[in-house]
C-alpha cells in the first residue's frame, strides 16, 4: 500500500489594520480598558458586522505575492455568504485562500523536504 | 374632527391647513391607543417623548417633510435608543438599546413621531401573533381572532385607526399576511432596499423591513423615506431609489400579470376564491392582461424556507446568553448553567423549536443534506421567478389561503398547520422579490388580501398597480367596528 502525504497549514496572522476586522473600533495597543469597543463588538441585538476592506486587500495582496489565484467573483459571493454566516464563514474564506497557496507552492516545497528526509 | 382612520395624506392636509396641531394630533393618537388597550397592539408606549417632539414641531413650524408631526408605530424588533425593545420575548423584556435602527431613524429624522412599539410574534417567529410573551393581539375586525403575524400589533394598530401607518418586517410573509388579515395595505420591498441595521435579526438572508398603512399611497410615502443604501448594512443595495409617490398614478393599461399555474386555487375556500376572481376582473377592466405562468419549483418553497430560516435563526439567536443584555437566570452554578437557564427561561416554545431545528440542520453531517440542499432549491425557485418575469410584469395570488382564525385554533397540535399559512408569501422572500398585499373585500365579515409580487427593485410597479386598484374601488376604506373593544 502506498501513501501520499498531504499537509495543510492554517496560519493566523495579526494584520496591521487601524480598525478591527468586523467593526470600526480601533486596534491601538495600550488604550484604557473598554474603550476600543463598539456596538458591533458587544454583539448587541440588531447590529451587523461590516468587513474591514483593508483586511481583504491585505489577504488578496498576500495571495498575489505567493502566486495564488485570486478568484474575483467567488470572493464577492463569499462576502455575501459571510454576512449571513458571519465568523464561521470568514474562516472558510481564509481556509480557501490558504488551500490555494498550499496546493501551488507550499506542498511542492514540503514534498521536496520530505524527499530529502 | 377625529383623526381615527385617517391616512398620512389626510393628516398632512389637516396639519398644513392648521385644522390640527402636531401636539393635538399626537395627543389624540395616544388617547386612541389607550382607548383600545384591550387590542394589545402595543408593548411599550413612548408618550413623554412623543409629546415633547410634537411640541417642538409646533414651535418650529417647519413642515417641509411630508412626515413631519405624523404619529407612527414601530414594530418592537427595531432598536430604538432609550426606548425598550423586546422582540416580544421574555429574554429581551428589560433591553433598552443604546442606538436606533436606520429605518426608524430615517422616519424620525423626517419628522414622524414614534408613539410606541408594537406587539409581535416572539422574534418574528409565527403567523398569528400568538407566540408573543406579552399576550395575543386581537384582530380589530373580530375579538378573539388573530391579527396575523408576525407584525400583528403593527397591522392591528393601523387597522384600528390608532396610527395612520406602522413599520413591520417580513421574513416569510410577516408584513403581508397580517395586513391581509386586518384589511390594510402592506409592502415587503426587495431584499436590501431598506437597511437592516438595528433590526433584530431572525433570518438574515430573508428579513426585510417595510411599511403597513391604510393605502398604497401612504406605503409609497414611507418607502421613499425608509429606502436607500446604508454603510452599516453591507447587504443594503446601492441602487438608485426612485420617487415612489411620483409614479404612483400611471395608467396600468397593458400591464401583464401572471397567474401561477402551480397554485391550485380551486383547493381554497370558495369565497376566498370568488374574491380573487372578482379582483382579477377588476384588473382586467383597468386594462391589465392575465397570463398563466409556470414556476415548477414553487411547491418546494415552504420546506425550503423551514430549512433555511431556522438555520439562520439558530445562529442569530446564539447571542442571547444572559451575559451582556436581556434576561439572566438567578442562582446558577457555573457559566454553562447560566447560559442554559437564561435561555430556557427566556425563550418561548416556538423560538426553542426553531433553534432546535436550525441547530440540527447546520450540524456536522446534516449541513449538506439540509441547509446546503435548501440553498440549492432556493436558487431554483429564484430562477423560476426570473423566467416568469421574462413574460410578465407582476404575479398575482391571494395573500393568505384563508381569513383570520380564532385564537388557539391552529398549530397547537401540529405546527406545520400554521406554517402553511405562509404558502403564498414565502417564495418572494426566498427570491428576494418585492410584494404587496392590498385588501379586496371580506369573507364572513373578515378582510381578505390580494398579493402582487413584482420583479427585483420594481416596487414602483407594485405601488402603481395597487394605487390604481384602490382609486377604482373602496375596499381599502372599509373600517372595522370597534364596539367590542
Amino acid at each position: 500500500m502506498s501513501w501520499e502525504t498531504v499537509i495543510g497549514l492554517e496560519t493566523h496572522v495579526q494584520l496591521s489594520t487601524k480598525t478591527k476586522l468586523f467593526s470600526r473600533a480601533s486596534t491601538a495597543f495600550g488604550a484604557s480598558p473598554n474603550t476600543n469597543v463598539n456596538l458591533i463588538d458587544c454583539g448587541l441585538p440588531g447590529v451587523l458586522p461590516s468587513v474591514n476592506k483593508e483586511a481583504f486587500y491585505k489577504a488578496i495582496r498576500f495571495g498575489m505575492a505567493v502566486g495564488a489565484q485570486i478568484n474575483q467573483t467567488s470572493i464577492l459571493l463569499d462576502l455575501e455568504w459571510l454576512l449571513v454566516q458571519r465568523l464561521i464563514k470568514l474562516q472558510y474564506l481564509t481556509e480557501k485562500i490558504t488551500f490555494t497557496l498550499i496546493s501551488q507552492r507550499v506542498i511542492k516545497l514540503l514534498k521536496w523536504i520530505y524527499q530529502l528526509l | 374632527m377625529s383623526i381615527q382612520f385617517k391616512s398620512i395624506a389626510d393628516l398632512r392636509e389637516m396639519l398644513d391647513d392648521k385644522s390640527i396641531s402636531a401636539s393635538e394630533l399626537i395627543q389624540e393618537s395616544l388617547e386612541l391607543a389607550k382607548k383600545y388597550k384591550e387590542l394589545n397592539c402595543f408593548v411599550t408606549m413612548n408618550e413623554e417623548f412623543s409629546v415633547k417632539k410634537a411640541n417642538a414641531i409646533d414651535v418650529n413650524k417647519k413642515t417641509s417633510s411630508r412626515l413631519s408631526g405624523i404619529p407612527l408605530a414601530q414594530k418592537d424588533l427595531f432598536c430604538t435608543e432609550g426606548l425598550r425593545t423586546t422582540c416580544s420575548s421574555k429574554i429581551l423584556s428589560n433591553f433598552i438599546p443604546p442606538y436606533t435602527a436606520t429605518a426608524v431613524k430615517k422616519l424620525e429624522d423626517a419628522g414622524s413621531i414614534t408613539i410606541g412599539k408594537t406587539n409581535m410574534d416572539e422574534f418574528a417567529m409565527g403567523s398569528s401573533n400568538e407566540t408573543s410573551f406579552f399576550g395575543n393581539v386581537h384582530n380589530p375586525w373580530k375579538k378573539g381572532y388573530v391579527p396575523g403575524g408576525s407584525s400583528g400589533g403593527s397591522a392591528a394598530a393601523v387597522a384600528a385607526g390608532i396610527v395612520p401607518a406602522a413599520t413591520g418586517t417580513d421574513t416569510g410573509g410577516s408584513i403581508r399576511q397580517p395586513a391581509a388579515h386586518c384589511g390594510i395595505t402592506g409592502l415587503k420591498p426587495t431584499y436590501g432596499r431598506i437597511s437592516r441595521w438595528g433590526m433584530i435579526a431572525f433570518a438574515s438572508s430573508l428579513d426585510q423591513a417595510g411599511p403597513l398603512a391604510r393605502t398604497a399611497e401612504d406605503c409609497a410615502i414611507l418607502l421613499n423615506t425608509m429606502s436607500g443604501h446604508d454603510a452599516k448594512d453591507t447587504t443594503s443595495l446601492n441602487s438608485n431609489v426612485p420617487d415612489f409617490l411620483e409614479n404612483i398614478n400611471q395608467p396600468i393599461d397593458g400591464l401583464k400579470i401572471g397567474l401561477i399555474k402551480e397554485f391550485n386555487l380551486s383547493d381554497l375556500d370558495s369565497q376566498v376564491q370568488a374574491r380573487f376572481e372578482e379582483s382579477k376582473k377588476a384588473y382586467e377592466k383597468l386594462g391589465a392582461q392575465f397570463i398563466e405562468v409556470s414556476l415548477p419549483n414553487i411547491s418546494a418553497s415552504v420546506p425550503t424556507y423551514y430549512s433555511i430560516a431556522p438555520a439562520e435563526c439558530s445562529s442569530n439567536l446564539s447571542r442571547f446568553d444572559g451575559v451582556r443584555f436581556g434576561h439572566r437566570a438567578e442562582s446558577t452554578d457555573d457559566l454553562n448553567d447560566l447560559y442554559i437557564k437564561s435561555r430556557s427561561e427566556g425563550f418561548g416554545d416556538e423560538v426553542k423549536r426553531r433553534i432546535l431545528i436550525g441547530t440540527y440542520a447546520l450540524s456536522a453531517g446534516y449541513y449538506d443534506a439540509y441547509y446546503k440542499k435548501a440553498q440549492q432549491v432556493r436558487r431554483l425557485i429564484k430562477n423560476d421567478f426570473d423566467n416568469a418575469f421574462q413574460s410578465v410584469d407582476a404575479l398575482m395570488t391571494p395573500t393568505s389561503p384563508n381569513t383570520a382564525f380564532k385564537f388557539g385554533s391552529k398549530g397547537t397540535q401540529n405546527p406545520v398547520e400554521l406554517y402553511l399559512e405562509d404558502l403564498f408569501t414565502i417564495s418572494s422572500n426566498l427570491a428576494g422579490l418585492p410584494a404587496i398585499s392590498i385588501p379586496h373585500g371580506q369573507v364572513n365579515s373578515l378582510p381578505v388580501g390580494l398579493q402582487l409580487i413584482g420583479n427585483f427593485l420594481r416596487e414602483d410597479q407594485l405601488l402603481n398597480a395597487a394605487h390604481i386598484f384602490q382609486k377604482n374601488s373602496d375596499y381599502h376604506l372599509a373600517k372595522p367596528n370597534l364596539g367590542d373593544f
